[in-house]
């Protein structure tokens, strides 16, 4: 069963996208209110999928996006946000970001985004398993 | 900014009108409501029930000032938490999460003009109304007031 983390200042917009994952066949390992913890929450469970707000107090979605892609260009994000900034997207596109999830939204779209997205294959997981290998 | 952007007058009754329709139209999906907008004008000065703020920064900087009926907030948490029967204290969170999420529909009005337009997190609002342009809508669970209290810097 894949794994998800939430990272949403929003108490009800975190239940909602642990409704949405979970009807979605996703267990959620964690959530946070801010992205200060991400890469140590990604570091700690190794999620298949992180549900990513871009505002938020403290440390911005985008720039949290790019510092976890850095380190972990296999992790598999999904921004999750209210904004049609065409700056904020371009600047989460650079960070290597291929989902976003604009509020309010359907959540049987949702939960197929959701699925589509760690069904895609990314580069850092395949480097990961030709290693294993 | 680009030129069209550099023009000075921020919130011209244009823009002020798209932004208006992008929250009617987003207040339809979001929660279901329909809001007709009643007037344009200074605030009433009444206190809030449950009011949030969200900062604009970028081209186009200031607050932006919702005032929602506790039953529109609370419809959102229905939505959101699927939960028929919403603890009424999470009021102050469903009005914050519309806000933001209304907020970031409407500033697509600005963008599409050449206004870029930095997002910050909503925060509930007490005391007094800030001045500035505001449009009253009316829709069935009561009156929802907006106040855009925008300048260029």
């Amino acid at each position: 069963m894949p794994t998800a983390i939430i990272i949403d200042d929003s108490p009800i917009m975190r239940a909602q996208l642990r409704r949405v994952l979970t009807s979605a066949g996703f267990t959620v390992v964690a959530e946070a209110g801010s992205a200060e913890t991400l890469v140590a929450l990604y570091e700690q469970f190794h999620p298949d999928l992180v549900s990513l707000d871009i505002v938020m107090p403290g440390r911005d979605g985008s720039v949290a996006a790019a510092e976890l892609l850095g380190a972990h260009p296999e992790a598999c994000v999904v921004m999750c946000t209210s904004l049609t900034s065409r700056d904020r997207i371009l600047a989460c596109q650079r960070a290597g970001v291929a989902y976003y999830l604009l509020k309010p939204f359907n959540p049987e779209h949702a939960a197929q985004m959701f699925k589509a997205a760690v069904e895609r294959p990314r580069p850092g997981a395949h480097a990961s398993a030709a290693v294993a290998r | 900014m680009s030129p069209a952007a550099a023009r000075t007058l921020a919130l011209q009754p244009d823009i002020v009108e798209s932004f208006t329709a992008l929250v009617v139209q987003c207040l339809r999906t979001t929660v279901g409501v329909d809001a007709v907008v009643a007037a344009v004008s200074e605030p009433r000065g009444a206190l809030p029930t449950v009011a949030v703020a969200l900062d604009l920064g970028g081209d186009v900087r200031g607050p932006v000032t919702w005032v929602f009926p506790p039953e529109i907030a609370l419809e959102l948490v229905r939505r959101l938490m699927a939960d028929p029967h919403p603890d009424p204290e999470t009021a102050a969170d469903g009005a914050a999460e519309l806000a933001n999420i209304l907020t970031g529909c409407a500033t697509e009005a600005l963008e599409s003009r050449g206004f870029r337009c930095a997002l910050g997190v909503p925060r509930v609002h007490t005391g007094e109304l800030p001045g500035g342009i505001t449009v009253h809508m009316e829709t069935a669970a009561g009156p929802i007031e907006l106040v855009l209290s925008l300048s260029t810097p």
